[in-house]
């Protein structure tokens, strides 16, 4: 089943829909989430937000995007929220904020994700919707509510910082 | 096309996700363009160690998926059959933290179709 029939069916109070498009998704929300907010505790109340907020809305999908494209847009609003929330003291943040886990991971992998973490965050966010989801450039900027030219130059300016960043 | 919009599009197609006439265009320029072909060779090596560096990020708890279902479909605490294999009906009560939602499904020749949301 196409992922749009999915969230059709989600939308017709199908239990087992939700079920298979969280399988297909949550993964991918995290990580979005994750980098967004770089805290492993506020992503991880991101997905459930976004999950809930599909299960009360996704008679609001219009096929006119992607579903992963309308999920990230969902999900981003929740963690602006979330973000939001924790500035203002109404949540205890229980953990430090989030620093890539290098654990398993080359020194080479974990400075990769140093360099992306320091990024200003609309650029990080733009790095990875391009190079792990693979969106296009109108995709993305249709996520972040910017001209194309933006998502382009923010694109631009994390490209060139990353790649002196990880000069060998 | 020129470097400057050459050097836009570079780190999308390295991440695959350039539109193919944009790509075309974009390679038809590189091969003629010293500069921008190192640049497109720096920035594809550059998209592999962050496609590694993103998917090493260890995913969501498991316990996610049912604190998700529990604030939505519900703990399932009743299913009522009836009917057989040609057609039937079926309802199921759940709990969720708002409340006690049920729902009703009929089934024909194996095709489920939602019919009761309350």
């Amino acid at each position: 089943m196409d992922d749009a029939r999915l969230v059709e069916r989600v939308a017709s109070g199908d239990g087992g829909a939700l079920r298979e498009l969280y399988e297909r998704f949550a993964d991918r929300v995290f990580r979005y989430a994750l980098t967004l907010l770089r805290n492993r505790h506020l992503a991880e109340e991101v997905v459930q937000e976004t999950m809930i907020a599909v299960w009360k809305g996704a008679s609001g999908f219009e096929r006119r995007s992607q579903v992963s494209t309308w999920l990230f847009g969902i999900a981003r609003h929740q963690a602006h929220r979330a973000h939001r929330s924790e500035a203002k003291g109404a949540r205890v943040p229980a953990e430090r904020e989030e620093e890539p886990d290098p654990s398993g991971a080359v020194e080479r992998e974990a400075r990769v994700q140093r360099a992306v973490a320091e990024l200003p965050p609309e650029q990080r966010e733009v790095v990875f919707l391009a190079f792990y989801e693979g969106l296009p450039y109108d995709q993305i900027a249709r996520v972040q509510g910017v001209p194309e030219g933006t998502v382009k130059s923010r694109m631009f300016h994390a490209k060139k910082r990353l790649a002196e960043e990880l000069k060998p | 096309m020129t470097c400057d919009q050459a050097r836009e599009l570079v780190p999308f197609y390295a991440a695959r996700s350039l539109p193919e006439f944009e790509g075309a265009a974009l390679i038809a320029h590189v091969v003629g363009c010293e500069g921008c072909q190192s640049d497109l060779v720096e920035t594809m090596s550059l998209g592999h160690e962050l496609r590694r560096a993103f998917a090493a990020v260890p995913g969501p708890p498991e316990g996610t998926c049912l604190s998700v279902i529990a604030n939505t479909v519900g703990v399932p605490l009743l299913r009522v059959d009836l009917g057989g294999d040609l057609a039937g009906f079926s309802v199921d009560v759940g709990a969720v933290r708002s409340g006690v939602p049920i729902t009703g499904r009929l089934s024909i020749l194996g095709r489920e179709v939602p019919i009761l949301r309350i």
